[in-house]
């Protein structure tokens, strides 16, 4: 190893290095320019490899949030979907309907208010009017003419 | 043991970047890695022009060698990057030749291809530089350097290897040592070899 040291073998070295930085030096246009393509070409596939890298990354990354997301959205629409056609009218109408049938006063109550609340049972309160004023017309007229008699 | 250590070392430090490292690939400032491809792009040319003696194939090794790095070994430290290159530039190499070999034996066996090539031997004539009147092929034309280029084809890989690494990209024994995947003793042998046979091959030229 001691030859590394030697002069001929330093001037050797040197020579050698020499000669072939300056094939280095000249190399051709044609192959300077082959080169920067060549620098660019990969800088670039390795930047487009990198970004479908990123994207599948990116996929993977939120892959299981959106499925979450889509399990917690179906199942809410499931459920509103069975829960719709029951809750309105179960709850109001099914329920005062239940009351009316438990309570008969109730329930001739209701019809008497619906008959009021009807246009047409205006006429049917007169009409009874009418006949309250006539039974007791004729109350005091029978009674008038009972002591009469 | 010691040998084997450095050897799990040598392979560990060539394993591809993981997905946590991937995070600092995207964040490494290109421009950085573009400006270190464009410091050794020349001298790894002539590197693999050497051993290939083919100006397409050296071109291919280079691009390829740099997709690799880029790809794989952009996120490491930026004084790890030129073993690591040329690491895998003497892979190229490598994978360049034995592809040769195998199209030389295949071509070779069939009838049409008439064995004027031969092998995938270097025609010297197809290998000598352009004689475009241009100083910097003037310089490649010389005599001296065609011999060099010879004497260092005729190497073994190893310390061809070694020769150039040292001596044309200035490389000290321990980056060559982390280039070559060896001791850094191995190195000094294989350089010391070549230097002799180098002397011996080239004397008649130095004189």
């Amino acid at each position: 190893m001691n030859a590394e040291s030697d002069p001929a073998t330093v001037e050797f070295e040197r020579r050698t290095r020499e000669l072939l930085e300056r094939s280095v030096d000249g190399l051709p246009a044609q192959i300077r320019s082959r080169l920067t393509r060549a620098r660019h070409a990969a800088l670039e596939q390795a930047a487009g490899a990198r970004a479908s890298r990123n994207v599948a990354a990116g996929w993977r990354r939120w892959l299981p949030a959106g499925a979450m997301s889509a399990a917690v959205l179906a199942v809410l629409l499931i459920a509103g979907q069975h829960r719709t056609p029951v809750l309105p009218q179960a709850s109001v109408s099914g329920g005062d309907d239940l009351e009316l049938l438990a309570d008969r006063d109730a329930l001739a109550l209701a019809q008497d208010q619906e008959q009021i609340l009807d246009g047409q049972s205006a006429q049917d309160q007169d009409a009874d009017y009418d006949f309250y004023n006539w039974a007791v017309s004729t109350a005091r007229d029978e009674g008038n003419g009972q002591v009469g008699s | 043991m010691n040998a084997f250590a450095t050897l799990l070392v040598d392979t560990a430090s060539l394993l591809p970047l993981r997905n946590s490292d991937l995070q600092e690939l995207t964040q490494h400032d290109t421009g950085s890695m573009e400006r270190f491809l464009a410091g050794v792009e020349r001298k790894a040319f002539r590197i693999a022009q050497i051993a290939l003696r083919h100006e397409d194939d050296a071109l291919d090794a280079v691009q390829d060698a740099m997709l690799r790095l880029v790809r794989s070994y952009a996120g490491r430290p930026p004084e790890e990057w030129k073993p690591l290159f040329y690491r895998i530039l003497e892979n190229c190499v490598r994978d360049m030749q034995r592809r040769r070999t195998v199209r030389g034996r295949v071509m070779s066996w069939l009838p049409w291809s008439g064995g004027e090539d031969g092998d995938e031997a270097p025609d010297p004539m197809e290998q000598a530089p352009d004689p475009a009147p241009t100083p910097a092929v003037q310089a490649q034309t010389d005599e001296t350097m065609l011999a060099l280029e010879n004497a260092l084809a005729a190497l073994p890989a190893r310390q061809r290897q070694a020769f150039v690494l040292r001596n044309l990209e200035g490389m000290d024994v321990a980056a060559t040592a982390r280039a070559m995947g060896c001791s850094e003793g191995s190195v000094k042998t294989h350089y010391f070899r070549a230097l002799q046979t180098l002397r011996a091959n080239l004397g008649e030229f130095w004189s």
